[in-house]
């Protein structure tokens, strides 16, 4: 085994092993906000769970030689990429679609009946207060342009400052600091009779 | 200067914490089955980060690559190659055979003459037999 017997492959070896443990502890930290964003930007769950596949991929295989710190907006800016890729090609199956003379249901987006059923359950109100916040905030989300939605998510839930989410964004900080004002209006407007 | 100056304390107002609040709250309400995927794509992410070459073992490479390199550019300087001189001579006399070949009158008629196949087989014929006498 070349490892025991050359001190720069063992050396490699044991550097290699720390900076998969940091990755490993990087990805599972951000995993779940990461799933949450795209969400918020495709609204399907397996497109959502796709695009962070993808994301994590590529930041081990490109990326995971940087340094640990860099590893945030680099990884949502994998992401955000990969979410437009996903978005564009969404675009042009439904003008493909449009054109087609049969065009059936998509399986995809069936419902199963039974997970969709009222549970029956009673819930406490607090819970159902919770719950209807989250959901008028996940609709307000949706309703807003994609660059706010995006700049809301990475600075409120990532809790990126203006520069890595100017990174992640591949804009200026300016940019950044003008859609995340924009988007805290436009949410304000929508979310007023929850919020005050 | 635009209408609406942005202010970079936003961050800390009271409707971000609220809806940064309920935001981690949804994150901790995710299904089991999404955190199980999540957490299969995380340890395939951390397999190819293991599979990489090291930085390394990149430079063990390279004395391997940098003489496959040199031998290639060898081969190609010690590759005979036609003089340009040559070329261009070749290419002239080409060049003047076109012209012939447009200029002459007949061969134009030759060519327009599409019905006369029997002439295309004889010259085929001609010049193979040229090629295998020579």
């Amino acid at each position: 085994m070349p490892s025991a017997t050359h001190g720069d492959v063992e050396l490699s070896d044991s550097t290699t092993n720390s900076q998969t443990r940091a990755l490993n502890q990087f990805l599972a930290g951000v995993e779940l906000k990461a799933f949450k964003i795209a969400q918020a930007a495709l609204r399907h769950e397996d497109d959502a769970l796709d695009a962070v596949q993808d994301a994590m991929l590529q930041l081990a295989r490109a990326y995971a030689d940087r340094p640990a710190e860099e590893w945030k907006p680099l990884f949502y800016r994998i992401l955000e990429n990969r979410i437009r890729d996903m978005q564009r090609r969404r675009t042009v199956r439904g003008r493909v679609i449009s054109w087609l003379p049969f065009r059936g249901e998509d399986d995809d987006d069936e419902q199963d009946p039974i997970a969709q059923a009222p549970s029956g359950e009673p819930q406490p109100p607090r819970k159902l207060e919770i719950n209807e916040t989250m959901e008028a905030l996940e609709r307000a989300l949706e309703n807003l342009p994609r660059r706010q939605q995006q700049v809301f998510m990475l600075r409120t839930l990532e809790g990126l400052d203006v520069a890595e989410t100017a990174t992640a964004m591949g804009c200026s900080e300016g940019s950044v600091k003008t859609h995340y004002f924009r988007a805290l209006q436009a949410l304000r407007a929508q979310l007023g009779e929850f919020w005050t | 200067m635009s209408p609406v100056e942005p202010r970079e304390d936003l961050a800390g107002d009271e409707f971000a914490r609220h809806a940064r609040g309920v935001l981690e709250e949804s994150v901790t309400r995710i299904d089991g089955r999404v955190r199980s995927r999540l957490n299969q794509a995380r340890h395939a992410a951390l397999e190819h980060a293991r599979r990489r070459p090291s930085f390394w073992s990149r430079f063990t490479l390279m004395p391997a690559a940098g003489a496959v390199a040199a031998a290639v550019l060898v081969a190609f300087v010690l590759w005979p190659h036609p003089r340009p001189q040559d070329l261009a001579t070749e290419g002239a006399r080409a060049t003047v055979e076109d012209l012939d070949l447009i200029a002459d009158g007949d061969a134009l008629d030759l060519v327009s003459d599409e019905t006369d196949g029997a002439f295309y087989e004889w010259a085929v014929e001609q010049s193979e037999n040229n090629e295998t006498s020579s």
